[in-house]
């Protein structure tokens, strides 16, 4: 019968290629809209994650890095270095501003670093080594039409963009990133606009390295015992604190879509399949009538589904692939993963299930054979 | 000699009540090894329901269908296929060839469905088609073949399994004259020289010049038309062939009855007597 | 024709059912999708929607509430009051910040409320009050269902802990729900006694609100001042990067989609009825009667499928409502009817390729087995 299978599906070559487009349609939305949530949750997991820090110190009661306002004392970094175990302790600040030029206004995210905290990720450029220079995430350059060696204005100060970043946005919130050395100065100097002076702390987080061989969980415990103003955060910690406030905020929408996507998806595997199935029921009778049993009209059956459907699982895979790319070149501020968290085994099983019963609904017809469709001129 | 096919009080009904339809009526059939029965009649009469009980496809309201002896309807339904695969050939008016297989593919079909392909099979496929005269077409698809030659592709591919039976339900229903009478006689051979049993509904008068027996259905009922209760005689006025036994209409003249296929010719010839 | 043409597609139940569901599934994931973008990108901006101002004044450089934060002497208040025009002034104390209830933490903006307002806090409550006082909190209704809190448990802001008063309506989005506390609260929190965030300015009857905005602007006050429409214009765009353009995104690739489906429905259905249109040919139907009656065809099945998705789309809000508090959705009737007008075109686009090569066919096809 494999024979019958492969024979029919290239025999009918058209309908075949309109049925892998349908198909292929439906499967890429359920990847794509998948791929959307994964992207955003990995977004939100691998700002902090990127840090390059052991330790994150936060002000008490702040979990997380994005969204976040986290305010300690300058004293913090002493602190933290007379902790047993601590290589190195670098000021962060991180700074949610309006970004504006040529009219065009993006909410972005000032990182202040000092060694530790550069961008992981560079899709141009080099990092930071001296004053007034900032290395800018994709997004801004592509929203402001800016290259490296261009030149900026960011909180008063003009600076130069010396590198482009790339997975640095934060809840959605791309990132700026300039020496901590430049905020300290623009702060001193009375630069700031009033609108961010109001409320900018200076010193944000406290990236913390440790010694080779500190165990991070008792570090941890020390400083938190000795910095009662500071939590002490691993860097995955604070990304999936992050994620889990993602998920709380957007989950229920984007989960609801990818329902959706999945229900209606996979209705219209099955609605293709049936009708693939239905146009060929004159076959069926005259194979039924040569003396196919059950087994035999219902492993044809099957067959040509199965083949349909993993002929257009390639390509809506790589329908769902394409479009995350040019969606990702589009809209940089996004990333879209298709192929994350148990998307293709889930999108499988959803056009198994419901592909299944749309082609083995017509087989209860074809099962029944009418002898009228035999004796008719049934078309082959 | 051995009857291969008996349909025995066969009926088919459908409906109930006031609005039954009787297709079928009490049909008596037996055929022999060696023999080629035809079953004539105008359209309605239930030709097509018939062969398809006899052909194990649709069971019958009432009556039984016995295939070399064994009682088809009796069997459990998922053993039906098989008997149909090994004991009957099918030949049909569309040919109903599958047309995603080449001929040869289209010809060893029947053994699929039975579970036996080997090189035995193969042979006899390559000798089926050899013996309608189509080895040189063997690779092409239905879609290239002409309707002879699809036709002769569909009698080889009713042969694979070596069935007692065949049943042909318009053979040369859509075939020219010359393609037509090539059908014809492969029917014939089948019968004289492989000792099948073979069945053929059709409207082809051809078919009667190389047939045994004629069976005539008409309102579900099966007589054979060669039986002396028919008294064949021609209307006047359109020239058609009506049983004057049964006859529409008929006037009474000073030289006999005279018969009309309907009372339209009866009122014709009334008008203006010829 | 025509009749004949409809007669056809209803001879064919099953068929028609089948190409209209195909339609009709296309359409609803890309209407419904669309349903929730306009749903959520109108709900982001509920607050200064809805908070009952005419005019947003602010700290001079700020033009949104989203991701910004405005600070302003409070005597400013009374000097906007003291503005012709400006029929009252309620202001605020605002920031974003996290709200954690029950081992839960949510992003929310934080508005911290004056006494004896009457208005700028919550515009609807499913219990309680519309409005805290010191040691109190309004909580968007959904979040206190999702984290399992009622009236009267205690909540935290930064290190404070408050008690639930009330739960408001309308005040949750994916983006940033709203919630209400006490001015004096806020300002321990922010440490800031002696300023506000944002006046929300009512104008006089009659008084055009651009009027007072520009008044505003020009009293030497250090402020920045803008209409309701042009403030919640801007925050809209703000806003909108914090995930609404996600789902911007969803619905393209949503409606690419189902213009897609549509079009491989539509044109699977003349193939599927070629050679009865043959037929027709051979009977002495006209090529362009045979055009005629298969974009007729394409139009009825693409209209049920349509009158289907918006249907279910319809009936689903409803559903929602209830079992997705979270999610909101908005079907306005323009983009119902744009959504008619593409799936429309596309039908007749993807029908008029084979319909033109039906139309000349050789009848003679008719007569083939």
């Amino acid at each position: 019968m494999l024979q019958l299978v492969i024979g029919t599906l290239r025999y009918h070559g058209g309908r075949t290629a309109l049925s892998v487009l349908a198909l292929a349609a439906a499967i890429a939305v359920m990847l794509l809209f998948e791929g959307f949530r994964s992207g955003l949750w990995g977004q939100l997991r691998a700002m902090p994650e990127q840090l390059g820090a052991d330790l994150v110190l936060s002000q008490s009661g702040v979990a997380n890095f994005a969204a976040a306002r986290s305010s300690l004392p300058q004293k913090t970094r002493r602190a933290a270095l007379n902790v047993e175990g601590v290589a190195s302790a670098h000021a962060l600040t991180s700074l949610p501003i309006i970004f504006e030029r040529h009219d065009v206004a993006t909410p972005v995210q000032v990182i202040a670093y000092v060694d530790v905290g550069a961008p992981a990720r560079l899709a141009a450029g080099r990092h930071i080594d001296g004053p007034r220079e900032v290395v800018i995430d994709r997004s801004i350059a592509i929203d402001h039409a800016l290259a490296v060696g261009d030149t900026l204005e960011v909180l008063g100060w003009e600076f130069e963009v010396v590198g482009i970043s790339s997975g640095t946005a934060a809840m959605f919130t791309p990132a700026v990133f300039a020496r901590y050395l430049d905020l300290v100065e623009l702060y001193a100097s009375g630069d700031l606009p009033d609108e961010v002076a109001s409320d900018t702390p200076l010193l944000s987080y406290m990236l913390v390295r440790l010694e080779d061989d500190a165990q991070p969980d008792v570090v941890r415990d020390r400083l938190e015992a000795a910095l009662p103003w500071a939590d002490a955060h691993t860097p995955s910690e604070l990304g999936q604190a992050d994620e889990a406030m993602g998920r709380r905020l957007m989950g229920p929408v984007l989960g609801l879509l990818v329902g959706l996507s999945y229900l209606i998806g996979a209705l219209v595997v099955g609605l293709t399949l049936f009708g693939s199935v239905q146009a060929r029921v004159g076959d069926f009778a005259v194979i039924g009538a040569l003396g196919g049993d059950a087994r035999t009209l219902s492993a044809v059956v099957l067959g040509e589904a199965l083949g349909l459907t993993a002929i257009s699982f390639l390509v809506g895979l790589v329908g769902a692939l394409t479009g995350a790319a040019v969606i990702e070149w589009i809209q940089p501020d996004y990333v879209v993963s298709p192929l994350a968290e148990g998307a293709l085994p889930r999108t499988a099983l959803a056009v198994l299930l419901l592909g299944g019963l749309g082609a083995l609904w017509p087989l209860r017809r074809v099962l029944s054979i009418d002898p009228a469709l035999v004796f008719k001129g049934a078309s082959c | 000699m051995t009857d291969l096919l008996v349909a025995d009080n066969v009926h088919m009904t459908y409906g109930s009540g006031h609005t039954a339809v009787h297709a079928v009526r009490g049909v008596d059939l037996r055929l022999q090894a060696g023999e080629i029965a035809l079953v004539m009649g105008p359209s309605g009469s239930g030709k097509t329901t018939l062969l398809s009980m006899l052909g194990g496809l649709l069971e019958p309201s009432e009556g039984s269908v016995s295939l070399d002896g064994a009682d088809f309807y009796g069997l459990p339904r998922r053993r039906r296929p098989g008997v149909r695969a090994r004991s009957l050939g099918f030949v049909f008016q569309a040919f109903n060839l599958l047309g995603a297989l080449t001929a040869e593919q289209n010809v060893l079909f029947p053994a699929r469905l039975v579970g036996r392909v080997g090189p035995e099979q193969r042979e006899r496929a390559a000798s089926l088609l050899d013996r309608v005269g189509l080895s040189a077409r063997r690779h092409h698809r239905p879609s290239d073949l002409s309707g002879g030659e699809q036709q002769r592709v569909a009698l080889a591919r009713a042969l694979m399994n070596d069935p007692a039976v065949i049943l042909a339900d318009e053979p040369t229903g859509n075939l020219d004259s010359a393609r037509g009478q090539e059908v014809l006689m492969i029917l014939h051979d089948l019968a004289r020289d492989d000792g099948r049993g073979v069945l053929i509904v059709t409207h082809d008068p051809r078919a009667e010049d190389v047939s045994d027996r004629i069976l005539w259905l008409e309102d579900g009922e099966l007589r054979d038309r060669n039986a002396s209760d028919v008294e064949w005689v021609r209307d006047p006025i359109c020239g058609m062939r009506v049983d004057a036994k049964r006859a529409a209409a008929f006037v009474d003249g000073p030289d006999g009855r005279i018969s009309f296929c309907t009372t339209r010719c009866r009122e014709r010839y009334l008008a203006a007597p010829p | 024709m025509l009749s004949w043409a409809i007669r056809s597609l209803l001879a064919e139940r099953g068929a028609l059912v089948a190409s209209a569901a195909g339609v009709g599934l296309a359409l609803l994931l890309a209407v419904v999708v669309e349903g929730i973008f306009a749903g959520e990108a109108e709900q982001i901006v509920a607050y200064p929607r809805l908070a009952g101002a005419d005019v947003w004044a602010m700290q001079e450089g700020v033009a949104n509430m989203h991701m910004a934060t405005s600070f302003v002497h409070e005597r400013r208040v009374d000097e906007v009051r003291a503005l012709p025009g400006v029929a009252a002034v309620e202001d605020i104390l605002y920031v974003n910040g996290f709200l954690e209830t029950a081992g839960d933490e949510w992003f929310v903006y934080l508005v911290g409320l004056r006494d004896g307002g009457s208005y700028g806090g919550a515009w609807a409550a499913k219990a309680g009050a519309l409005r805290p006082g010191p040691g109190e909190v309004v909580v968007p209704e959904v979040i206190a269902k999702k984290s399992g809190v009622g009236l009267g448990d205690r909540v935290g802001v930064a290190d404070e802990e408050l008690t639930i008063v009330g739960l408001s309506s309308g005040t949750y989005s994916m983006a940033n729900p709203v919630v209400f506390m006490h001015r004096s609260d806020l300002g321990v929190v922010l440490d800031a006694p002696r300023s506000t965030s944002y006046l929300l300015v009512q104008v006089d009857p009659g008084v055009r609100p651009a009027t007072v905005a520009t008044a505003i602007e020009s009293a030497g006050l250090e402020l920045a001042a803008m209409t309701r429409e042009d403030f919640v214009a801007s925050d809209r765009a703000m806003a909108m990067h914090m995930g609404a353009d996600v789902i911007a995104l969803m619905s393209g690739v949503g409606t690419t989609v189902a213009a897609l489906l549509v079009a491989f429905t539509v044109y699977a259905g003349v193939i599927r009825r070629r050679r009865e249109l043959a037929v027709a040919s051979a009977l002495g139907a006209s090529p362009r009667s045979v055009l005629a009656a298969v974009l007729a065809q394409s139009v009825i099945v693409t209209a049920l499928g349509y009158a289907g998705a918006i249907g279910f789309a319809l009936l689903l809000r409803p559903l929602l409502r209830v079992g997705l508090p979270e999610v909101t959705v908005l079907f306005s009737a323009r983009s119902l009817l744009e959504f008619g007008g593409l799936s429309l075109g596309v039908a007749l686009l993807a029908a008029w390729i084979p319909a033109r090569r039906v139309a000349r066919l050789d009848p003679a096809e008719a007569f083939a087995g």
